[in-house]
């Protein structure tokens, strides 16, 4: 009998309600730096989101003098946690596939050998690879048989990063032979001295989401948690500080607040490592904790389901420190 | 130079930023940009190319986003330098081979084992006979060691290259000694095994070794590139200590005596408040290190600043001018506002100008280009003085200073003579207050010569005419329509739809265009217009269709008659461009894709779909079928808006539409108006006999109110942006209501219900 009314509740369950809501999400991070090396905040915070997955850049592929090439491939001052699920992430420049010097089968071959030699190095295994690449209509072609002769020749699961043009134009620029995707919920406008928030602006977001519906590839979500300042003199960018708060600025004497998220340079000297001078501007852009939690939902409501997995971008101690691991925890539903 | 932490402060996160721009580039990936897109000031013309990649840049770190290329900047000079030392002894592609390559083991093999290199079968035998090539040979052996821990990788795609070691002190040690073994009497020679010692000690485990040995065995030296190169590790060793005060004073020095060296000086060069950069001036004694002290930080700061500092120490200093290139460039980009429409008015345009020059500059410049005898380069001062001058209308005084630089400007350096022609014609036109037969006169030559330039620019020419070539079409075009000569006015600056909705304008250009008779001036004009009449007739075809005069609209369809080689965005078709669905379809659900790819018996082209509604407009007139003729009449109204499928109808390159989402709003009005396709269907309803036929009028009338709330609701911007998920999509519309109560009896409230989710909805809520 007491199975028997057990059973009753999971069927209602699952009778009433979408079948794909109402579980629980997997949360994991982004991993970006170029040496690897966690301080004791990161590991608290893997510790206690019981996170188990990281995806962590690999290398970039860039082009030089008309071949295509590693950069910055990652270097390891400490072993990485062997329960770790490791994916290595690769990003590759959008004009690697537009030489046509570059033949997208023989750079499959060079990115996996490359992948493989570091696993090696460093005693590594992965099931997973994902690649991260802004193509072009003019590069789609050639970045998607890249995609596949990988999958070919290898074992692992290939995952690709997703830009919310590539959803909303999916007919245009096409969508790549992966198992899944990674859509980029952030990157919503460029740096600019302007108002805005280049890194989530709901009503961008919002032209672009509903498009989510109609997209064939499974999507998990990668979303914002870095901020950044942007450093302005006369009405132009003169460079991007990463980190950096508003609380950082608020204790900073020499900071004017003017406007939400601006700030003026009252009087001239070094900070953040850089020289500022008495009337620049600086612009801090960040997203809150009630911005992530919007996000998450409008990404569920629009797109109709619940996505496996949350990722956040980027695990840094200066990130983890701004939110409450409450919040990252109530990403994790999905209703 | 200090390449392993160069790499990685050039390295920028990648998914964090370069993607950022993803969302946009495909909207706006045709905009094109240049420097010359809001400069007429042509730096290359005044400053030598050592300067070029610190030239003002709005949008990127260096001009150009000239690239600092550590590992090959200096292989040229190195393969030069060895060329003149071993004379014909060894051929320059055997000095490639050996200098160069980095990665073939072959190479190692063969310039370690002297008998390998003699041997006959090595692709460059050497011949050690020679003292000088046996001495190269010494230095490549030396210099291969230490290479694979300096350069930043050997082979990309090996991960064991990136990880980067540092020179032993054993090999240090080597390194020393064999500079030790050469003696100061073969210049050459002296020098490079010692730039090898000052290399492996930069990148060994002692870094800060350099400094002191550099102290110590300098004096010897010549003072050649080699030497700045050692001198600028010395500086990056500083550098890392955290030493900026030295690190900065060295980096002047390689940047005043190593034009070669100043892009990677200023990269590595930190802005300094005036506090610390005193503590800079005084590590020198020497004024040429001063100045670039300045110069480096005038490119991050003041340029203003550091010119009045330089100007005080030197006036004959060349990074002065490269730094008044820099300021003038920047108020060019404050000043010069790109567009593709004419100014307000002219006065507007004076006022906006003015307000933005900073006074005490511009009087500063001035008092210092009367130093002609002590200024490097005093054309460019006068040239600024003129340029400002014009901005501020003082014309009389701007020609004075264009004629001085013209005098002192010497008649071989074309790039320069271009450049002050080019402020002349800005300084002649900037006084034009009507265009007579005098004007025209004066400036034929000028403007035929300007806009030549733009029309065989080759991308290698830095000269800056762009600007400045809008810039006087905007200008004289202003000063055509302030003396009301609107035909002109459009020709030398179009305004595209809203002249040419005007009709009367349309038939004026016409006339215009048709006429033979006209200056050399105007036709300079009229070759660059970028409509043709099949355009003009186009486009008053459209305008008269949405008067609903249907007789002249067709009369004027006839006349736009394909154009061979048109710039017309479908293919110069005109009249002969064939809609892509049926014109005349009424459907439940509007589905543009639906129809384009139904089956059609009928192919409509612009004008046999004109012609067919006169036809039945005729009918409707006469009173027969008048129920059918003007439903039909009243679709095609409904298919040439925005929400009907035949959207090609409207395409044309004067109204400036081609059938997407965000439309002009000149062209609103008429693209987005249900206006006439109610007036059709108001017709048809009035002469409905049947239930079935007054069903589908109700209908029809919903799809309109629908579109009008549409229009109001989410065409209301500049740009389309769309609904929203959760944004009301329909609403109890009238012809619901009507539809519900009076006609649900009638097969066509059937196939509505099964159709329209949204009319279910209603009559299940209702």
């Amino acid at each position: 009998m007491k199975y028997l009314s057990l059973l009753i509740v999971i069927f209602v369950v699952l009778g009433c309600t979408d079948h794909n809501k109402n579980q629980q999400l997997k949360l994991s991070y982004y991993y970006w730096r170029t040496s690897y090396a966690l301080d004791s905040v990161e590991r608290k915070s893997l510790q206690d989101l019981s996170i188990d997955k990281m995806y962590m850049r690999y290398f970039d592929v860039v082009l030089k003098n008309h071949a295509a090439v590693p950069l910055s491939p990652i270097m390891f001052k400490e072993r990485v946690d062997s329960t770790m699920a490791l994916v290595p992430v690769v990003f590759i420049k959008n004009e690697v596939f537009l030489d046509s010097f570059v033949h997208p089968k023989k750079l499959a071959s060079q990115v996996a050998d490359f992948i493989i030699q570091i696993n090696i190095k460093q005693n590594l295994k992965i099931s997973e690879v994902q690649f991260d690449c802004d193509w072009s209509l003019s590069t789609k072609e050639r970045f998607f048989a890249f995609v596949e002769e990988i999958k070919k020749n290898q074992p692992w699961k290939v995952s690709a990063t997703i830009r919310l043009h590539q959803v909303k134009y999916a007919d245009k620029t096409g969508i790549p032979k992966v198992d899944n995707g990674v859509l980029m919920y952030y990157n919503m406008g460029s740096i600019a001295a302007d108002s805005l928030n280049s890194i989530y602006d709901r009503k961008i977001a919002r032209q672009y989401i509903s498009y989510l519906k109609d997209y064939s590839l499974p999507l998990n979500y990668a979303l914002p948690i870095y901020s950044w300042l942007i450093h302005i003199r006369e009405g132009h960018v003169v460079r991007l500080i990463s980190r950096v708060r508003k609380e950082d600025i608020n204790r900073n004497e020499s900071f004017k607040l003017i406007e939400e998220n601006r700030y003026l340079v009252a009087k001239e000297g070094e900070y953040f490592g850089q020289y500022f001078k008495q009337g620049d501007q600086v612009k801090v852009e960040q997203v809150t904790a009630q911005q992530l939690i919007e996000m998450k939902e409008d990404l569920i409501e629009s797109s109709g389901s619940c996505p496996e997995e949350i990722i956040l971008y980027d695990l840094n101690s200066k990130n983890i420190e701004s939110y409450e691991n409450e919040v990252f925890e109530e990403l994790t539903i999905c209703q | 130079m200090k390449m392993k932490y160069l790499k990685n402060l050039l390295y920028v996160s990648s998914i964090s930023v370069v993607i950022g721009l993803g969302a946009y580039g495909y909207a706006c990936a045709d905009d094109y940009w240049s420097y010359a897109s809001t400069s007429s000031f042509t730096p290359e013309a005044f400053v030598d190319k050592s300067y070029k990649p610190m030239f003002f840049a709005p949008y990127e770190r260096f001009y150009n986003n000239s690239y600092i290329s550590n590992n090959d900047m200096f292989d040229q000079t190195v393969i030069e330098e060895w060329k003149v030392y071993l004379g014909n002894s060894v051929s320059e592609q055997a000095l490639n081979y050996y200098l160069l390559n980095k990665v073939d083991q072959h190479v190692n093999a063969s310039y370690t084992t002297t008998n390998v290199v003699e041997d006959r079968s090595a692709d460059f035998p050497l011949k050690l006979n020679n003292p000088k090539v046996k001495k190269f040979v010494q230095f490549l052996d030396l210099a291969k060691k230490i290479e694979p821990y300096t350069t930043s990788s050997f082979n990309y795609w090996s991960y064991e290259d990136h990880i980067s070691s540092l020179v032993p002190d054993s090999l240090v040690q080597l390194a020393e000694n064999e500079y030790l073994k050469t003696t100061s009497k073969d210049k050459f020679f002296y020098s490079r095994m010692w730039f090898q010692v000052l290399k492996a000690k930069f990148y060994s485990n002692n870094r800060h070794s350099v400094i002191s040995y550099f102290e110590e065995t300098s004096s010897k030296l010549e003072r050649n590139i080699l030497y700045y190169r050692g001198l600028s590790y010395v500086a990056g060793a500083y550098y890392q200590r955290g030493n900026y005060i030295m690190a900065n004073a060295l980096y002047a020095e390689a940047y005043d005596k190593a034009p070669q060296l100043r892009q990677v000086s200023t990269y590595n060069f930190r802005p300094m408040d005036e506090e610390n950069i005193e503590k800079v001036l005084s590590v020198t004694s020497d004024v040429g290190v001063k100045c670039a002290v300045w110069a480096m930080n005038g490119f991050y700061l003041d340029e203003f600043k550091s010119m009045k500092a330089i100007y005080a120490l030197d006036p004959g200093s060349p990074h002065l001018d490269y730094l008044l290139t820099r300021w003038v460039n920047k108020l060019e980009q404050k000043l010069n506002i790109p567009s593709e429409s004419r100014f307000s008015s002219k006065e507007a345009y004076y006022e906006e100008i003015k307000t933005n020059i900073d006074q005490e500059v511009y009087a500063w410049i001035k008092s210092v280009s009367s130093d002609n005898k002590r200024l490097h380069n005093p054309v460019m001062w006068k040239l600024a003085v003129a340029y400002i001058d014009i901005f501020q209308g003082d014309y009389g005084q701007a020609s004075i200073y264009l004629e001085e630089a013209n005098g002192l400007a010497t008649a071989s350096n074309k790039l320069l003579k271009d450049q002050i022609r080019l402020f002349e014609i800005i300084n002649k036109v900037s006084q034009v207050k009507d265009v007579n037969a005098k004007i025209e006169a004066e400036l034929l030559a000028d403007l035929t010569w300007l806009f030549a330039k733009s029309n065989k620019h080759s991308y290698d020419d830095p000269f800056r005419f762009d600007y400045a070539s809008n810039w006087v079409k905007r200008f004289i075009s202003t000063i055509y329509l302030e003396n009301y000569n609107p035909i002109m006015a459009e020709i030398v600056q179009s305004e595209g739809p809203s002249f040419y909705s005007d009709l009367k304008l349309s038939n004026q250009m016409e006339a215009y265009l048709k006429k033979t008779d006209r200056s050399a001036f105007e036709q300079l004009f009229v070759n660059d217009y970028k409509y043709n009449l099949s355009d003009i007739y186009e486009s008053r075809s459209i305008y008269l269709f949405y008067q609903d005069d249907l007789d002249a609209a067709i009369e004027e369809m006839k006349k736009a008659v394909p154009v061979k080689g048109s710039t017309y965005e479908g293919n110069g078709s005109y009249q002969s461009s064939i809609l892509l669905g049926n014109p005349f379809n009424g459907k439940i659900k509007d589905c543009n894709d639906c129809d384009h790819t139904a089956k059609q018996s009928v192919k409509y082209t612009k004008l046999s779909f004109l012609e067919k509604m006169k036809e039945m407009k005729d009918k409707v007139e006469r009173g027969e079928d008048i129920y059918n003729n003007a439903l039909l009449i009243g679709n095609a109204f409904y298919n040439t808006t925005h929400f009907g499928n035949a959207r090609v109808f409207y395409t044309n390159s004067i109204l400036n539409e081609y059938g997407g989402n965000s439309i002009l709003s000149v062209n609103k009005p008429l693209l987005l108006s249900m206006k006439l396709a109610k007036k059709y269907y108001d017709i048809a309803n009035s002469a409905a006999t049947t239930d079935e036929q007054k069903a589908k009028l109700a209908y029809f009338s919903a799809k309109l109110e629908r579109n009008e709330f549409y229009v109001e609701k989410y065409h209301n911007s500049d740009y389309y942006m769309g609904a929203w998920y959760n944004d009301v999509m329909f609403k109890k519309w009238k012809g619901f209501k009507v539809l519900k109560e009076k006609y649900n009896n009638t097969k066509f409230y059937k196939e509505v219900i099964n159709e329209c989710e949204y009319f279910e909805r209603y009559a299940r809520m209702y």
